[in-house]
């Protein structure tokens, strides 16, 4: 299978401080990988490098056919992120507008898609994301597991080739927490290339072909629940949840 | 003995009066328009973070927060022509207005950009939106809401400072009264009328702000 991200020698500083210490993976398309690791190991950073959210200061990133490197042009970097879409743990929808001019917005600009053809996808994918009956609401106005669906659908309606999911279920109620998971579950089962951070031990287990547990910005482990569990010290950490 | 009002004088000299009034708005509405527009240029200049740009910026906007409008009039006014540059009253009042509005204004704005989230503008970059369809498509019109109910003091205040170019000569309200009180000893019937000359420009604003407040409440929950 094609590989959809390899990482080489991946280093990332805040200030004086290593936060992503040499890092190499390879991430293949279709596969579902599941950054775990104990609070301020690095795996937000991690994920907001992938998406290119943040520098990095040395090695490199490559995502399908594009090759990003710490001097690589501004053009560059913004193909790859419109082939990347990345769900935030505070949703991010923009305030001012709809949760449907939310995802208009995005695919008239940036596919050129006509306000037709555009309100056709983003009232598909409001089904899929069971919002249909909120497309006119102002995300203030929906709940928190709401909101989360509107972002993961705004993410979608860009058909990103890689979906990268920031600790999505970490601001919810639990109650609320159910819905983003059985909407997660079903893009693991259409063979999407994701990535996501999370807390949800069983949902880790579920759907991850592969998991790395990253600590104080280096990669411990890495591979199936069974192979990485082996260690002790991340049988101990996935015991504690 | 009761002052006796001779309100006549008013009437007589209303085309005077109504010319200062014009030249009043006129002065306004383009220093709040340009000094705006500038106000929006410094806020941007700010954020960059090149220090040949940064600390000028900064050092320019704090000199002319600090200094009063009058001394920037009267430097603008004096001092310029010394360099062999002739400049009118009229300049000198709209240069001096619009830079210091746009000290202000620059303030306003930065920090109406800054209350917004940051993940507002993350999420549009990492949608594929450039920094400036960010800027403009997603920050800026989320940030206006906040922005606009402290623009519309500062431009209240900009209408009532044109009354200090009357120093310098220019034939805003304020200088068309004092010419006509010096030919007819009649203070009290025109300061009144000029006063109620700069309540009627500026009510309607006073009036606007309140509208817009309340209208920009649209998307946002009432806590």
């Amino acid at each position: 299978m094609k590989n959809a991200i390899e990482i080489e020698k991946l280093d990332k500083y805040f200030g004086e401080k290593k936060v992503l210490d040499s890092l190499n993976f390879t991430i293949k398309k279709g596969e579902v990988t599941c950054l775990i690791g104990p609070s301020g190991c690095g795996k937000t950073t991690l994920l907001r490098t992938l998406a290119l959210l943040e520098e990095f200061d040395s090695g490199m990133i490559k995502y399908l056919d594009q090759t990003i490197t710490v001097d690589s042009p501004d053009i560059y970097i913004k193909k790859v992120r419109s082939e990347i879409g990345i769900v935030f743990q505070d949703f991010n929808l923009w305030t001012h507008k709809t949760v449907i001019e939310n995802i208009t917005g995005p695919l008239m600009l940036i596919k050129k898609y006509s306000k037709s053809k555009s309100e056709k996808n983003a009232r598909l994918l409001l089904e899929k994301v069971n919002l249909l009956e909120k497309e006119n609401d102002y995300p203030d106005f929906l709940s928190g597991g709401q909101q989360q669906r509107a972002a993961i659908a705004r993410t979608l309606a860009l058909e990103p080739k890689i979906i990268l999911l920031d600790e999505i279920t970490s601001s919810l109620d639990p109650e609320l927490v159910k819905g983003v998971l059985t909407l997660i579950r079903k893009l693991a089962q259409e063979g999407r290339t994701m990535v996501l951070v999370s807390h949800h031990m069983s949902l880790v287990n579920e759907i991850a072909d592969n998991i790395i547990y990253l600590e104080k910005g280096k990669i411990i482990e890495k591979g199936n629940i069974s192979t990485i569990s082996q260690n002790p010290k991340i049988k101990r950490f996935l015991e504690a949840f | 003995m009761a002052y006796v009002w001779h309100w006549d004088v008013v009437f007589q000299y209303k085309e005077a009066l109504l010319k200062g009034f014009l030249t009043t708005i006129e002065l306004s509405l383009l220093t709040i328009f340009f000094g705006t527009l500038l106000g929006l240029v410094f806020a941007f200049l700010k954020k960059i973070e090149h220090p040949l740009i940064k600390y000028p910026t900064i050092g320019l906007l704090e000199t002319l927060r600090a200094l009063p409008i009058l001394v920037i009039f009267i430097w603008l006014y004096y001092v310029i022509p010394v360099f062999g540059i002739l400049i009118s009253g009229y300049s000198a009042a709209f240069i001096g207005l619009t830079l210091s509005l746009a000290a202000f204004s620059s303030e306003t704005i930065r920090s109406g950009i800054e209350s917004i989230p940051k993940g507002q503008y993350e999420s549009a970059i990492s949608l594929g939106y450039s920094k400036i369809q960010a800027m403009v498509r997603i920050v800026l019109p989320q940030a206006y809401k906040r922005i606009l109910p402290n623009l519309m003091g500062l431009y209240i205040h900009q209408i009532k400072n044109t009354a200090l170019a009357s120093v310098i000569a220019v034939g805003e309200l304020l200088h068309t009264a004092n010419i006509i009180i010096s030919a007819t000893y009649r203070p009290l019937e025109l300061y009144t009328a000029i006063a109620v000359l700069y309540l009627i420009i500026i009510f309607p604003i006073v009036l606007l702000s309140f509208y817009i407040e309340k209208k920009l409440g649209v998307g946002v929950k009432q806590l």
